[in-house]
């Protein structure tokens, strides 16, 4: 039998149940998308966050305040503020963390800025003097607060390029905004940095952390969220950890390091953890896109065993006029190819579809990256699933004696 | 041709065996015509199905062209049902979503061929008088129409035997005419029919007649058509071959 012939009669056997054959190419199409998708998603976050991770600057050390339980299990990130005014005053002394050049605390809040009637929502920081060299923010009007304005607590703030862009016209330095009611003189403005992964550098408003305290924050305790740790070098990073958290335990009269109400991370250790999270996400949706692969293949299988048992008699003729076994399994084992080849196929494409879709209609979150393994990960999961979904009905339909299949008119 | 000897067919069901063929030994020669006449259920139907190699005989030696088919792989046996044997069943078998000439092709199919496929098929369509409704899909025919297309089945590999179920069990009287005349026919030109019925007035078409009783073959129960007969009816279909316009 020539293989067009048998692509034929595969073509006229799925034609018979086309409903059915349809809503099960459905059903495998829906794997397949999802494995591009997710694939493309879970690519697209891993990459964020490692850009996140990686444009924090390289010779920086971060100390998150932890909350401890009292059985002594960390609950979690930046959930409790256990780091202090005079914790960031000795991490800066050279004396307690020599390879340091300075710390620099910071407290945000997302915050609606308001200037004329414009109004615009963004991370109000407030931090000290040293925040835009450690940061590595440069200014492209106007300066950054100094040494005075810093712990006097002055009305001053220093905006990103994209809240300028959304509030201001003119010159920007020296008109006011208006923050949780109060007014702020803008004394300058950052050079624009661009986007981190999905952050936007340019989104910011800092100001004086007492002014931040005082003015902006709900709550009238003292607050920090990070201390930014500049090392010496990017080399001195790990040594600076572990001076960081020497002072820190010593400090806070902590014994036994697993029960530290801090974590202090270098960018080497965010990079490995978005890394890890990346990896563990992809793991979790390729399990759920393999369950809905498996579903179109259930799918297919009990449409091919119902075939063939419906279609006893037409395989009985075959086999009467010269069918082999192997004609027919062939012919049965390529129907359910075709028919998850094609869910593969449109499911792909329709994977495609949406990636784009999303980046184009989503544009806050990280746009979705049909790579090419996505997609032969989902090729080849459907002729997987095709040839196991139809290898035991097409193995039945061969296995039928033509003698049975014609008494059974 | 066809060599039977000791060959019993039993069917084994969870409380009870039922023999169907109990030792039978027959012979059928090249060009033969031969009528197995017999009540229902006396294993017309499995003798049938064992010449046309669909089943194995529990036991005994079938051999055909001096094969025994015991010996025969299952590919093997499919090639010959293929190139050597024509069915004609009392129900048609056609698959009903195929268009006549699709039904009549597919021994070609499965045979390989590809070119000139569709000229054979429509050589042996019009030899039963059917290339008219070509096109038209098999489950909308007429039983008569049906039996014409399964016939050019048939005959579209050029077999030597021709394995004919109760052919006209099914078909109105003008139609089984026309079904018995084509069979006359190709004995006329060379070709061994062996037709299994229970209609006395069929069997006696063919040149010799054997009963079957019970699973056991019994001698010449019937008398057969005189030749001059049986060659008149052939000359008749040949004269008056079934209407067809356009041929």
């Amino acid at each position: 039998m020539k293989t067009r012939d048998l692509i034929v009669a595969a073509f006229r056997g799925l034609g018979r149940h086309r409903l059915h054959a349809g809503l099960n190419v459905i059903g495998v199409l829906a794997g397949a998308a999802s494995v591009v998708l997710l694939i493309g998603v879970t690519h697209a976050i891993g990459k964020v966050s490692k850009t996140e991770a990686a444009g924090l600057g390289s010779n920086l050390v971060v100390v998150y305040p932890a909350g401890v339980s009292a059985s002594g299990v960390q609950v979690g990130l930046g959930t409790a503020s256990t780091l202090s005014s005079d914790d960031v005053r000795a991490l800066g002394d050279p004396g307690q963390v020599p390879d340091a050049v300075a710390a620099v605390p910071t407290a945000g809040i997302r915050s609606n800025v308001s200037a004329s009637q414009r109004m615009w929502q963004t991370d109000v920081l407030g931090s000290t003097e040293s925040f835009a060299s450690v940061r590595g923010y440069a200014l492209s009007e106007g300066r950054f607060f100094n040494g005075a304005e810093a712990p006097s607590g002055a009305s001053v703030v220093v905006l990103g390029r994209a809240v300028v862009d959304a509030l201001l016209s003119g010159d920007p330095v020296g008109q006011l905004v208006r923050i949780n009611n109060h007014p702020f003189k803008v004394i300058g403005v950052f050079a624009s940095r661009g986007f981190s992964g999905s952050y936007n550098q340019d989104d910011l408003a800092v100001m004086p952390m007492q002014t931040l305290w005082a003015d902006v924050l709900p709550r009238t305790e003292p607050r920090i969220d990070q201390v930014f740790v500049e090392a010496t070098s990017p080399a001195a990073t790990t040594l600076v950890k572990s001076q960081v958290t020497n002072t820190l335990l010593q400090r806070h009269h902590i014994t036994n390091p697993a029960l530290a109400d801090f974590q202090v991370r270098t960018q080497h250790d965010l990079v490995a953890s978005a890394e890890r999270v990346g990896t563990v996400m992809q793991w979790m949706l390729a399990v759920v896109a393999a369950i809905a692969l498996l579903t179109g293949g259930i799918g297919i299988m009990s449409l091919m065993l119902g075939s063939v048992s419906e279609r006893t008699y037409e395989i009985g003729i075959r086999r009467a006029v010269g069918a082999s076994r192997g004609n027919i399994l062939a012919q049965f084992l390529l129907e359910s190819l075709l028919l998850a080849c094609l869910g593969g196929l449109t499911g792909i494409a329709v994977g495609i579809g949406v990636s784009s879709f999303m980046s184009q209609v989503v544009t806050d979150l990280p746009a979705p990256v049909v790579t090419v393994a996505a997609v032969v990960v989902a090729a080849a999961f459907a002729v997987v699933i095709g040839v196991a979904a139809g290898i035991h009905p097409a193995m039945r339909a061969a296995r039928l004696q033509p003698v049975e299949a014609v008494r059974r008119l | 041709m066809i060599h039977l000897d000791g060959v019993s067919k039993v069917y084994q069901t969870p409380t009870t065996s039922i023999t169907a063929l109990d030792r039978v030994g027959l012979r059928i020669r090249q060009g033969d015509f031969l009528a197995i006449a017999g009540p229902s259920g006396s294993g017309k139907s499995t003798l049938l199905n064992l010449l046309g190699c669909l089943d194995r005989p529990t036991s005994g030696i079938l051999t055909i062209t001096g094969v025994d088919t015991a010996t025969l792989t299952d590919q093997q046996r499919s090639r010959l049902r293929n190139r050597s044997i024509g069915f004609v069943f009392q129900m048609f078998n056609l698959i009903p979503e195929l268009t006549v000439i699709e039904n009549v092709e597919l021994p070609l199919v499965y045979a390989g061929m590809r070119r000139g496929r569709r000229e054979r098929a429509q050589d042996a369509l019009a030899r039963v008088g059917m290339l008219r409704q070509y096109d038209q899909r098999a489950g909308r025919l007429s039983g008569g129409e049906q039996q014409r297309t399964a016939i050019a089945r048939a005959l579209i590999n050029e077999p030597e035997l021709i394995l004919a179920d109760e052919p006209t069990g099914s078909i109105d009287a003008e139609s089984a005419e026309q079904v018995l005349g084509i069979l006359a026919d190709l004995h006329s030109h060379g070709r061994t029919v062996v037709l299994v019925t229970h209609n006395a007035s069929v069997a006696a078409v063919a040149r010799r007649s054997l009963r079957l009783v019970a699973g056991r073959l019994e001698q010449e129960a019937i008398t057969p058509l005189p030749v001059p007969q049986r060659r008149r009816r052939a000359e008749a279909y040949r004269a008056h071959p079934v209407a067809d316009p356009a041929v």
